[in-house]
This record gives structure tokens, sequence and C-alpha cells, in this order.
């Protein structure tokens, strides 16, 4: 049984940012049903994403200074785009807060596991840590030609939205294992 | 037309892509060297683990030799000489004796003494160093001519193990030239001030080829004693003028 009260800070922030996830991508369908495109929850999406990870470095690194600057400067960028950028029109639309949103976060989880490499310390939560890494690594170079990608009809490009899916499959799994594994609340000892 | 049909936007993209690599590079890099440099320091702390625990042994078993030899030289002392010392008043006591058994006897208790006070110098606690330096050559000068050059600026208090292990590597220098340098004569030159002891022995005998790599029984044990005390020591030495030795412990 996974309890929210139970979980450690990265544990809770990352249950936050999977419900924002889900209802980013339900709104998104309730979205393009009234109106043309659903583009624009790609900035709030890019956002979460932002927020809650900044969020998670910053519990996580010793030098808070990082996570803050960067977090802010991200946010700052995908506000500003939000503000200039044309969504109405899909033929247009190429937005790069979803690409400096995974910059950001690959920076931080680099930085991270520098530090700890030269620290000599053991990196905790390895399997997250190095699944931030992949998957925002696979966000950058997939969300950069994002015109490409929802404009052109053809093949390859079917096939690197199945590459995103099961990227973003595999990386969702990976933060639902951590949290099962940080939030397992065990069975109390019948005796002693 | 659609954007990313236009040249400005792949450009962008290009880019963009080269500048993440570069990113991803420089990360793996200094990752790889981070890594080798964690490798190398544990390596460090391994060798200087081991370091420790070489000396350690050493000390263990120069300490354990000291105990046996203490052990050897109580019971040379106290069961051999006592016996023999019983032997010669009942032979002194026999009238019909013969004079030469008792001087055997007498010669084997003077040795069995030398041997005991070699093994374990007695009242080490009470006597300064150079005193037992001294008593030590003392058994020598049948052998040698000796000089004896003392220089006792500070009689500060040695430590037990200390005066112990450099009357060791005095001896042990005086058995080699015995052994082997065919030399008559000794010089001894000794000075103990507040924080250092130096010894110097020369010899007149035959002399060594430096070159030539000597490791003995002996020698290795004056290094080990030396290392031990954390001390220095030089030979010099001439064919057909002598040999030198000079010992220098500065903390003790």
């Amino acid at each position: 049984m996974i309890t929210f009260r139970k979980q450690c800070a990265q544990g809770k922030i990352l249950i936050l940012f999977l419900i924002a996830s889900l209802g980013i991508d339900l709104v998104s369908r309730g979205y393009e049903a009234f109106v043309s495109n659903n583009l624009v929850l790609l900035y709030f999406l890019s956002l979460a994403e932002i927020t809650a990870f900044s969020l998670l470095y910053y519990t996580m690194m010793e030098n808070k200074k990082i996570p803050i600057y960067l977090g802010c400067l991200g946010v700052g960028y995908v506000l500003l785009e939000l503000l200039y950028l044309e969504v109405d029109s899909v033929a247009l639309f190429q937005s790069y807060s979803k690409v400096v949103g995974a910059f950001i976060i690959v920076i931080m989880a680099m930085y991270h596991i520098f530090i700890q490499i030269s620290k000599g310390k053991e990196i905790e939560n390895k399997g997250l840590i190095f699944g931030i890494l992949f998957y925002f690594s696979m966000e950058f170079i997939l969300m950069l030609p994002l015109n490409y990608l929802i404009n052109y009809t053809s093949e390859i490009v079917v096939v690197l939205w199945l590459f995103r899916v099961s990227v973003i499959s595999i990386f969702y799994l990976i933060l639902i294992h951590f949290i099962w594994s940080s939030g397992r609340s065990q069975k109390p000892l019948r005796f002693g | 037309m659609e954007q990313w049909q236009e040249p400005e936007t792949i450009a962008v993209w290009i880019i963009f892509a080269a500048a993440f690599f570069l990113v991803l590079l420089i990360f793996i890099i200094l990752l790889i060297r981070a890594f080798f440099k964690r490798i190398v320091q544990e390596k460090l702390k391994e060798s200087k683990a081991k370091m420790i625990h070489q000396k350690h042994l050493l000390d263990t078993t120069i300490k354990t030799q000291e105990i046996e030899r203490k052990r050897i030289a109580e019971d040379l002392h106290d069961e051999l000489i006592g016996k023999l010392m019983v032997i010669k008043l009942r032979q002194e006591a026999d009238s019909n004796s013969q004079s030469d058994i008792v001087s055997l006897v007498n010669e084997s208790i003077n040795t069995a003494r030398r041997i005991s006070h070699d093994l374990s110098p007695p009242l080490l606690e009470f006597t300064s160093l150079a005193d037992l330096l001294l008593e030590m050559i003392d058994h020598w000068k049948v052998r040698f001519e000796i000089v004896t050059n003392f220089d006792e600026r500070k009689n500060e208090m040695v430590s037990d193990n200390f005066k112990i292990q450099f009357l060791r590597i005095a001896q042990e220098t005086i058995t080699n030239i015995d052994k082997h340098a065919e030399a008559s004569r000794i010089d001894f030159h000794f000075r103990q001030s507040r924080s250092s002891v130096a010894l110097k022995i020369v010899d007149n005998g035959v002399g060594f080829d430096k070159n030539i790599k000597r490791k003995g029984l002996g020698l290795k044990s004056i290094e080990t004693r030396v290392q031990f005390l954390r001390g220095k020591y030089h030979v010099d030495s001439k064919k057909n003028v002598g040999t030198s030795v000079l010992y220098f412990f500065n903390k003790f």
C-alpha cells in the first residue's frame, strides 16, 4: 500500500507531478474538443516539468542555488514564449519551451551526478536519477523538431512518435516504481 | 509554408542539437575524469592503509622478538647460571677436584652471563643510553682496539624501547665488523642532545664495494630497526681503508 504521508519529499513531489500531468492530459482532451488545437497545453506541461524537477533537485542537492536559478530561468522562458508565441496556427507552431525545460533538467541531473561522483559518494536513487537524464535527453532531441513532427505525415514520423511513447512509458514506470518503493508501508510484525 | 520547411528553423535545430551533444560530451569527459580521480584516491587510501598495517606488523614482530629475548635471558640467568654456580661451589668444596674444571665452569658462567646481558640488558630503565653503549662495547675490548668519543649534551629521558633497539643496532654493526671487516680498531662517536641521538661507528677493516648489494640478515635487521625507530643511516666504505656507519635518530 502506498500512502502520501509516508512518502519522502521527492516521492511527494513526483506524486504531485503525476497528478498535474494527468490533469493536463485530461484538460488537453477537453480542450481539443472545443478549440481547434491543444498545443497551448505543452507550455503548462513544460511549466509542470520544470517546477517539479527543480523542486526535486532542490531537495537532493547541497547547493540549492543551482535548481533555484535554473528553475526560474526555465519558468521565465516558458512564460515569455507563452505570451508572445502564436498558438492558433498548427503550421507555424514551433515552441522551444519543452526543449529548454528538458535542457535545464538535464543540466541539473548532470550537475548532481558529477558532484556525487567527485565527492566519492554513492549516488542515491540511481534508477530515478539516470531515468531523468535519459528521458529528458530524449525529450530534448524529439521535441526540437516539433513543427516537423506535428505537420509532416510519413512513416518515420509515426516511428518517432511511437518511440516517444515508449520512452515516456518507461520514464513514468520509473517514477511509479520510485514512489512505490519509497512510500511502501510495511506490515507491522505480529510478534516483536 | 510550414515552419519546419524554413531553412532558419532547420539551422536553429541543428545548432541546438549540436550544443546539446557538446554539453553531453563535456559531461561524459568530466564524469570519466572524476571517476578516474576517485579510483586513484581509493588506491592511495588503500596503499596508505597497507603501509600502516605493515608498520603495525613490524612493531609487533620487534616487540615479540624482545619479549622472547627477555624470556631466554631470564631462563639463562636464573636456571643455567644458577646451576653452574652450584657445580662450581661443589667443585670448590671438594678438595679432590681439578682446578681446570673450576675454571671451565667459571668461564661458562661468564659466557652465560654475557649472553644473558646481551639478550636483555639489566637495569635498562635506570641506565643511560651512553652507559648501556659503553657496557656493551666493553665486551669487545678483548678483540679490538676501541676508541670512544662520547658527547652527552642533554641526558634526556629515552624510552626503554628506544634504548634496546639502539643497542641492538650497535651490537649488529659490531658483529658485522667482527665477521667481515678484518678490522683491528673501532671508533665510536656518540652524541646525544635534547632532540636527537647520533652514533658513528668507524673501523679500519678491508671495506667493501658499496655498489654490490649485500643484504645479509644482519643488515636487514639493522635496516628494520632503524625504520622502526624512524631514523636514518648512511654507510661509507672504501676498499682497504675501512667502513663508517652513521645512525641518526631525531625523536625518541
